[in-house]
C-alpha cells in the first residue's frame, strides 16, 4: 500500500498546488504544538488507519499568521504594506485602473468592484503564481460563500479559467476569519451576529437585504433546467432526498475542520487552534 | 496542519459532520468519491459530468460567472505591479483586446502565451464555422438547452470557446439564482459572429425559431434572441431602418446613470406589437402591454427583456 501510494502521489504531482514534496516519513506530531482537540483527534486516526502523513510548517505558519493577523482596510492609492501581522484589503473600482480602458457597460453591480487581499504570508502551494500573498474576491464569491454553506454536497462549477480552485483558498481564510467575511461581504446580516463597532460595509457595494438567509419556499425548478437536472434525480430512491436538498438551513454551515484534498487522495487538513 | 496521503475511501474515516471536504480534481480523472463520506463536501470543478456523475445526484450545483472585464482588468495590474517579467505582462490595452476576443478568461487575458491563444482562436473559429454553416446548425445549436458540459467526452451544445454560463443574481431567491443555468457568448466577437450569421437567415428560419423559443420558454441563450429579434425588425417591422439592440439593466442604481439621451427610443406600442405578431405570429413580450416608453422604471427583474430599437 506505501508503494502504490508513494508511486500514485509521485504520478499526480504538486502540479497545480506546487506543495513541495516531502520525505514521507511520521514525523513528531507533538511537535506541532496545536492542542485542538480535533486536531488530536484527527492524527490518531491517520494513524489507526496507516495513512502516511506528516506536519506541513509552511501551511502551520501561513494558517497561524491568518488567524492572528489584523485586517486592515487600505484606500486604493494607499501602498502595500510589508507586515506578516496583517490582512490587507483594497476595494478597487474602474476609478482605480492605471489607465482608460473602454469597459463595457457592466451589468450588474456585483461586476464594478473587486477586493484585493493581501495576506499576511504567501500561500505556501501557489509560489508560481506572480502574486501568491494576494487573493482576488469578487462580490459573487462572498454569495457563494454563503450558498455552499447551505448545502451538504455542492458541486460549484463555471467556464474554465475563471478562479474556482482558487476559490477554495478563499473558503478557507472566510472559514477562520469571519470576521472579514463580515466586513466586507455585500451582506447585512452577519456571521458573527451584529458585533458593536461593525465598519461599515465599503463604498461602492450595497449591502443586500437580509432576504438571502430566510427559509424561501421550494421553487419549481424552470422547463430549461428541468432536462438537465432529470438525470441528476433519476436514480434518487425518494421524493424525500429531493425535498431535503431544497430545504436549506437558515445559516452557512462553517466547519470545524477543512480538508482539501487533490482527488481524494491527498490531502491537507485545516484544523483550528485554540 | 497535516499534509496526508491516503486513498480515496479513507476520507470517511478521518472525517464527520463537523468536516467540510474540499474537493479538487487537479488533472485526475478520478470521480468524486463520497461514498460513507458524512462531512459536508465542496467540489469546485470544470463542467464535466464524468468528474462528478454520481455525486451530482445528491449535490446541488452552482455556477460561478466569469469575471467582469473590469475585474479581470483589476487582476492584471496588481500581477503587473508584482511581476519580475514584465514584456510578457500584459498592459491593460492588451488585456481589453484580449476579453474581447477570447472571453474574460484569467490566464488567457494575464499570462497566456501567443501560441496558447493561436489554438485557441483556431478552435473558436473552426466552431463558429461549423456552427454557423447553415441555418438549420445555427438554430439547432442556439434551441439546446444545455452548453459546455462534457459527459463521456461529448459535449453538449456550445463550448467554452463560444459560451459561458452567466447568473441572474437574484436577491430574492434562496441561493440567489447561482444555482440557475444561464449562458451568453463568451465575447464580443463571438457575438458579433452569430449576430452577423442570424442577419443572413431568411424570415422563415427565424420565425420557426422564435416560436421554438416561445413554446418551449428556453431562453438560456439570451443574447442570441435579441439578434434573431432584431432580424425581425430588420425583415418585418419597419424595413429601410437599420436597427440596434440594447440590453437593458433591471433593478441596478447603474440604469439610471444611462443617458437616455444617447439614444434613440422606438415607441412599441399595442399597434406595432400587432405588426409584429401578423407577421411572425410571434409573440415575443408576454408582458407587452406593461412596456411603456420610459424604459427605466417601473420594471421588475424577471418581468421581461427590454430591448431598445435604435434608429442607426
Amino acid at each position: 500500500m506505501l508503494v502504490s501510494l508513494l508511486f500514485s502521489s509521485f504520478l499526480a504531482g504538486p502540479i497545480r498546488t506546487r506543495i513541495p514534496w516531502r520525505k514521507l516519513k511520521y514525523r513528531n506530531l507533538a511537535k506541532l504544538s496545536l492542542n485542538d482537540e480535533t486536531y488530536v483527534h484527527i492524527c490518531k486516526k491517520v494513524h489507526r488507519w496507516s495513512a502516511h502523513c506528516e506536519a506541513d510548517v509552511d501551511f502551520t505558519a501561513w494558517t497561524r499568521a491568518i488567524q492572528k493577523a489584523r485586517i486592515l482596510q487600505l484606500r486604493p492609492e494607499d501602498p502595500w504594506i510589508d507586515n506578516e501581522d496583517l490582512i490587507q484589503v483594497k476595494r478597487m473600482t474602474a476609478q482605480d485602473l492605471e489607465s482608460q480602458v473602454d469597459l463595457p457597460v457592466s451589468q450588474h453591480e456585483y461586476e464594478d468592484t473587486l477586493d484585493i487581499i493581501k495576506l499576511p504570508l504567501p500561500i505556501p502551494g501557489e509560489m508560481l503564481s506572480d502574486a501568491p500573498q494576494f487573493l482576488f474576491i469578487r462580490p459573487d464569491e462572498y454569495a457563494l460563500f454563503k450558498c455552499l454553506g447551505l448545502q451538504k454536497r455542492c458541486i460549484l462549477t463555471g467556464n474554465p479559467g475563471i478562479s474556482k480552485s482558487w476559490f477554495q483558498w478563499k473558503f478557507i481564510l472566510f472559514c477562520y476569519r469571519l470576521d472579514l467575511f463580515d466586513q466586507f461581504s455585500p451582506f447585512k446580516e452577519k456571521l458573527l451576529g451584529d458585533l458593536e463597532g461593525d465598519e461599515p460595509c465599503l463604498k461602492g457595494l450595497k449591502t443586500e437585504d437580509q432576504t438571502c438567509t430566510k427559509q424561501a419556499p421550494v421553487k419549481e425548478p424552470k422547463e430549461d433546467e428541468v432536462s438537465f437536472k432529470k438525470r441528476k434525480i433519476e436514480n434518487q430512491t425518494s421524493m424525500e432526498q429531493v425535498q431535503a436538498k431544497r430545504e436549506k438551513p437558515a445559516e452557512p454551515f462553517i466547519p470545524k475542520l477543512i480538508v482539501r484534498t487533490e482527488a481524494g487522495c491527498k490531502s491537507l487538513f485545516f484544523c483550528w487552534s485554540e | 496542519m497535516l499534509l496526508v496521503y491516503h486513498d480515496s475511501n479513507d476520507l470517511s474515516l478521518f472525517t464527520d459532520e463537523n468536516t467540510t471536504i474540499l474537493w479538487e480534481p487537479e488533472l485526475s480523472k478520478t470521480p468524486v468519491d463520497d461514498s460513507g463520506v458524512n462531512a459536508h463536501f465542496i467540489v469546485t470543478v470544470s463542467p464535466n459530468e464524468d468528474l462528478y456523475h454520481h455525486f451530482m445526484k445528491n449535490a446541488e450545483m452552482f455556477f460561478m460567472p466569469c469575471p467582469s472585464e473590469l475585474q479581470v482588468c483589476l487582476m492584471g495590474q496588481i500581477y503587473r505591479s508584482f511581476s519580475n517579467d514584465l514584456e510578457n505582462c500584459p498592459t491593460l490595452a492588451e488585456i481589453h483586446q484580449r476579453v474581447k476576443k477570447f472571453g474574460p478568461y484569467i490566464p488567457i487575458a494575464l499570462y497566456w502565451s501567443t501560441y496558447q491563444m493561436d489554438e485557441f482562436k483556431k478552435s473558436q473559429k473552426r466552431e463558429i464555422a461549423f456552427t454557423c454553416s447553415t441555418e438549420e446548425t445555427l438554430n439547432y445549436a442556439l434551441q439546446r438547452g444545455i452548453h459546455i458540459m462534457r459527459r463521456r467526452r461529448v459535449l453538449s451544445g456550445l463550448s467554452h470557446h463560444l459560451a459561458r454560463f452567466v447568473v441572474k443574481r437574484d436577491r430574492a431567491d434562496p441561493y440567489l439564482g447561482y444555482d440557475q443555468i444561464q449562458y451568453d457568448f463568451i465575447c464580443e466577437e463571438v457575438l458579433n459572429a452569430f449576430s452577423n450569421a442570424i442577419g443572413k437567415m431568411s424570415m422563415a428560419a427565424v420565425r420557426n425559431h422564435m416560436i421554438v423559443i416561445n413554446q418551449s420558454s428556453d431562453r438560456n441563450m439570451e443574447s442570441s434572441i435579441t439578434s434573431y429579434l432584431k432580424r425581425i425588425f430588420e425583415l418585418s417591422a419597419l424595413p429601410g431602418l437599420q436597427w440596434k439592440c440594447h440590453h437593458m439593466q433591471l433593478q441596478s442604481e447603474s440604469a439610471t446613470n444611462m443617458k437616455g439621451a444617447n439614444f434613440s427610443v422606438w415607441t412599441m406600442d399595442q399597434r406595432d406589437v400587432g405588426k409584429i405578431q401578423s407577421s411572425c405570429q410571434y409573440i415575443y413580450l408576454e408582458t407587452c402591454t406593461e412596456f411603456h416608453l420610459d424604459p427605466f422604471q417601473n420594471l421588475r427583474q424577471g418581468d421581461m427583456q427590454l430591448v431598445q430599437f435604435l434608429s442607426a
